[in-house]
């Protein structure tokens, strides 16, 4: 893998994350509400800056998809938790690809810190950790 | 000085680095061991501090049987990112002499040190465990920036992570 498929393949992640949180704020407790909030935001400045990474390399951004699969049924708080939760760790996966095969300093700098940020976020919606995020392989349910 | 020490100083001044006048006997370089590979001595320090961390996990619950279930669960994860660290060593080529595990190279010491003291406040253990955490996280990062090796960059990086998510866990342990 390239440095450019890896960027394209966390960028695919991040418009799945897009996606997926726009059905966590759908259903999420009202407590929770700011959290998915920030996330969607996140996830949104996160694809620009991929984007923006992509373009450097004269690589052609990935499109979201129209519509994704969603592994879980989402129809209350806790199935709302529950798919924010495995869009984190799922997309922490992606970031750890990013450093396992990139040669570029800022790009292993900007993947330690995503892969952090996104295990912060997958303990604070599932309330536990894996040992090694991104390497762990989240449930693939 | 005198002249003549004057010129017998300018002749031999240049001189002193040439082989010229040496015997290969005295030009024979002292063999010393080579410097350890950057990798190896930040693989080194990352499971040494990893020892640390558990150790402390360990000694806390220990002291506080109310919290011993989940704080070995922490434990049990620093466990796991050893084994990690010492996943990524590289092979060593055939024919290599006698192979010195790289997580010894610079200087692990065998030695058990004191047990960490450990506040008998419960919030205080928290603080405690999180202040270590957070300080690990620094580290890690900082050695995820410098290592050679992809896979060890990998490694440290979701070891970092992993911490992260502990600071942020320890805030409703209690």
């Amino acid at each position: 893998m390239s440095t450019l498929d890896a960027l394209q393949a966390a960028l695919a992640g991040e418009h799945a994350c897009i996606y997926g949180y726009g059905l966590v704020g759908a259903h999420i407790s009202e407590s929770a509400a700011d959290r998915a909030r920030d996330g969607y935001e996140t996830h949104r400045a996160r694809r620009e800056e991929l984007a923006r990474q992509i373009r450097l390399r004269h690589g052609e951004p990935v499109a979201a998809l129209p519509a994704y699969v969603v592994p879980i049924e989402v129809d209350d708080n806790q199935s709302a938790r529950q798919l924010a939760g495995l869009l984190e760790q799922r997309l922490a996966v992606l970031y750890a690809d990013l450093i396992d095969v990139t040669s570029v300093p800022a790009l292993r700098e900007l993947a330690l810190t995503t892969l952090i940020e996104t295990s912060v976020l997958a303990a604070r919606w599932t309330g536990d950790t894996f040992a090694l995020p991104g390497i762990d392989e989240p449930p693939a349910l | 000085m005198s002249r003549r020490s004057l010129l017998i100083a300018g002749a031999v001044v240049p001189l002193a680095g040439c082989d010229v006048f040496h015997s290969a006997d005295e030009q024979e370089p002292t063999p010393t061991p080579a410097p350890p590979h950057p990798d190896d001595v930040i693989r080194a320090r990352a499971v040494d501090a990893e020892r640390a961390l558990m150790a402390l996990y360990l000694a806390a619950a220990a002291a506080h049987p109310d919290l011993e279930a989940e704080l070995e669960r922490f434990a049990d994860r620093h466990l796991r990112h050893i084994a990690a660290i010492e996943s990524t060593v590289p092979p060593l080529p055939p024919g290599s002499p006698t192979p010195t595990p790289a997580t010894q190279a610079p200087a692990a010491t065998d030695e058990s040190p004191a047990p960490p003291d450990i506040a008998a406040d419960p919030d205080a253990v928290v603080k405690q465990l999180r202040d270590a955490e957070v300080a690990a996280i620094e580290e890690r990062t900082a050695d995820c920036l410098q290592a050679r090796d992809y896979r060890l960059a990998t490694v440290l990086a979701s070891i970092a992570a992993c911490e992260a998510a502990h600071d942020r866990l320890l805030r409703s342990v209690r």
